[in-house]
C-alpha cells in the first residue's frame, strides 16, 4: 500500500471529504509544511497505487475544484494531480 | 535487583522507565541519572509508590535506589549527605518535570463544533507525531468521550503517545458520567488527585 495525501483549500470541503472517505480509513491531518497552498487541512489515506488514489480523489464530490492530490513518498510529496 | 541505565536521558525518560518497572511488579530497582530533575521526580516516585528512597553519588551522576523496607538497598552504599542536600536544593527551584496536557472538552476552542472537533483529532495526532511527548495527557469533562466510545484516528493518536511514553490519564466520574466507562480504549481510568498532581508536576500544562 503506498500513502497518500489530498490538501484541501477549504475547510469545509476537506470535513466534508472526510466523512466520504471514513470507509476508507482516511484520517484527517494538518496539511504538511513543505505544501504551502490550501486551508490547513488534509486527509491521508492508503492505496493500493496512483490510478486508484486518483480514481478515490476524483469520485469524492466534496474536492472537486477544491483539493490536490499528492503521492507521500519517504516524508516528500509528491503532486500528482488537481482534483 | 533491575538496574535501569537512564544516563544522557532527559526528564521524564528515565521516569516512565522505572514507573514501567513498578507497574509490573518490580519493588526493588535502581536507576543511573545524570540531572537532578530526574533525582527528584524519582525520588517522588518511590514516596508515591510507598517504596523507600535512596540516592548516592556515582561517576557522572546519581544513583537512585527505590526498593521495599527501610530504605537500604542491598548492594550500595549509603546517602552522602552533600548530595541529599544538592537534591533537596533541586526541588525547591519548581522547575517541574515536562509538560502535561489537558484536554477538557472534545474540541478544540470555542465556535463551530464540528470544526473544534477535526481541529482536536488534528492536534492530537500532530502531538502524537512530535519528537516532543507531553508527560501526560489529561482527559476530563467531554474530553473522555474521544477515548471511550471516539474514533479510531483519536485512539491511534493517543496510543501512539502512550508507546513513546506519555501516561494517559482518564477521569473515571467524567466516563461513569457520560455513561462509557465500559469503552474505554486506552489510558488509565484516574481521578481529581492524580490528574491534578500531574499538572502541580509538569513544567507547564497546555490546555487543549
Amino acid at each position: 500500500m503506498k500513502k497518500f495525501l489530498i490538501a484541501f483549500e477549504s475547510t469545509h470541503a476537506a470535513m466534508a471529504a472526510q466523512k466520504a472517505l471514513s470507509s476508507i480509513g482516511s484520517i484527517i491531518i494538518p496539511t504538511p509544511r513543505a505544501i504551502s497552498a490550501g486551508c490547513g487541512m488534509s486527509l491521508c489515506f492508503e492505496a493500493v497505487g496512483s490510478h486508484e488514489a486518483i480514481a478515490l480523489g476524483l469520485s469524492v464530490e466534496d474536492a472537486r475544484g477544491l483539493a490536490t492530490l499528492y503521492e507521500v513518498q519517504a516524508g516528500e510529496y509528491q503532486l500528482l494531480q488537481k482534483l | 535487583m533491575k538496574i535501569i541505565d537512564a544516563f544522557g536521558m532527559q526528564c521524564p525518560k528515565p521516569l516512565v522507565l522505572a514507573k514501567k518497572e513498578i507497574d509490573s511488579g518490580c519493588r526493588e530497582l535502581s536507576v543511573q541519572v545524570d540531572n537532578e530533575t530526574a533525582v527528584k521526580n524519582l525520588s517522588r516516585l518511590g514516596t508515591k509508590t510507598g517504596l523507600s528512597v535512596s540516592v548516592d553519588a556515582i561517576e557522572g551522576g546519581w544513583l537512585v535506589s527505590l526498593c521495599e523496607g527501610d530504605g537500604v538497598v542491598p548492594n550500595t552504599s549509603v546517602v552522602a549527605p552533600a548530595v541529599v542536600a544538592a537534591t533537596v536544593a533541586a526541588c525547591g527551584t519548581g522547575a517541574g518535570c515536562g509538560y502535561a496536557v489537558f484536554v477538557g472538552k472534545d474540541h478544540v476552542g470555542e465556535g463551530d463544533g464540528e470544526l473544534g472537533y477535526n481541529l482536536m483529532k488534528m492536534a492530537l495526532y500532530t502531538l502524537s507525531e512530535s519528537d516532543d511527548v507531553p508527560a501526560s495527557l489529561l482527559f476530563m469533562n467531554a474530553g473522555v468521550k474521544l477515548v471511550a466510545g471516539g474514533e479510531q484516528q483519536v485512539l491511534d493518536s493517543v496510543q501512539a503517545l502512550a508507546e513513546k511514553g506519555c501516561e494517559v490519564l482518564v477521569c473515571g466520574t467524567c466516563l461513569d458520567f457520560y455513561g462509557v466507562k465500559d469503552q474505554l480504549a486506552t489510558g488509565e481510568v484516574s481521578n481529581m488527585y492524580d490528574i491534578l498532581g500531574r499538572m502541580q508536576e509538569a513544567s507547564k500544562v497546555i490546555t487543549l
